[in-house]
């Protein structure tokens, strides 16, 4: 739990560091959930923006 | 017993942590990337918590550190596994001994688990904890006490929803209508 929180935080740092999430067109078309080993959604559909900061 | 680790267990702890850590890590980012996207506020605070440090001058093992310590990131990410729960069948239990609770006979054999996705629709965080750390039989106790739903596979499989005190099946269906 603690090293897969810790993954999750750097990647999601790493990406919005750079890049903006935005929604797809198709977010909720794809976002069926269905339950094999892990209850997951069939596709998650966004757009990305790179974005940069004047820091 | 042989204090030696047997092949066969290396072999077996190495596929449990592939597939415990997997998985459920890259589903829960994707949980992540569909609620980012549809919250640019929440967004829009994670990137300010974000920016606020300077992540190039951090040398080597301090960036993991700095990491852990953004709050908001914290948060975020424990919201969106509340919302979206990656695992039910792990925490669910099969019943050994055929009982009645409040008038509905669970049989020997069932599989009792809870719905976590319906659940969160209805309880509180404190319960939810509970949901969480209890047994499913414990829930029924608890929840049982608390008056509350809970929802549970059967052993035909159809997923029905207990009102422990009303005693009343209703369908998946009809509770996402609610």
């Amino acid at each position: 739990m603690r090293l897969a929180l810790m993954e999750m935080k750097m990647c999601l740092i790493r990406l919005l560091r750079e890049y903006r999430i935005l929604p797809g067109e198709k977010l909720e078309d794809g976002f069926q959930t269905n339950e094999i080993n892990v209850i997951q959604p069939n596709a998650v559909f966004v757009k990305v923006k790179k974005q940069t900061f004047s820091k | 017993m042989s204090k030696v680790l047997h092949n066969d267990e290396v072999v077996t702890n190495v596929f449990l942590f592939m597939v415990a850590g997997y998985e459920t890590t890259s589903t829960a980012l994707a949980y992540c990337t569909y609620v980012l996207a549809k919250e640019q506020d929440v967004q829009d605070k994670l990137i300010d918590e974000i920016n606020q440090t300077n992540w190039d001058d951090i040398d080597g093992e301090k960036v993991y550190e700095t990491a852990m310590d953004l709050s908001y990131l914290d948060l975020f990410i424990r919201e969106v596994l509340r919302m979206y729960p990656l695992a039910s069948k792990p925490m669910s239990r099969e019943c050994n001994t055929t009982a009645t609770v409040c008038g509905y006979t669970i049989e020997k054999g069932s599989f009792i688990r809870s719905f976590e996705i319906i659940c969160n629709l209805f309880f509180s965080l404190q319960e939810r904890l509970s949901n969480l750390m209890c047994s499913v039989f414990i829930m029924i106790l608890i929840y049982g006490v608390l008056k509350i739903q809970i929802c549970s596979y059967l052993n035909d499989m159809k997923l029905n929803v207990i009102h422990l005190h009303g005693c009343r099946l209703v369908s998946v269906r009809e509770i996402a209508l609610v």
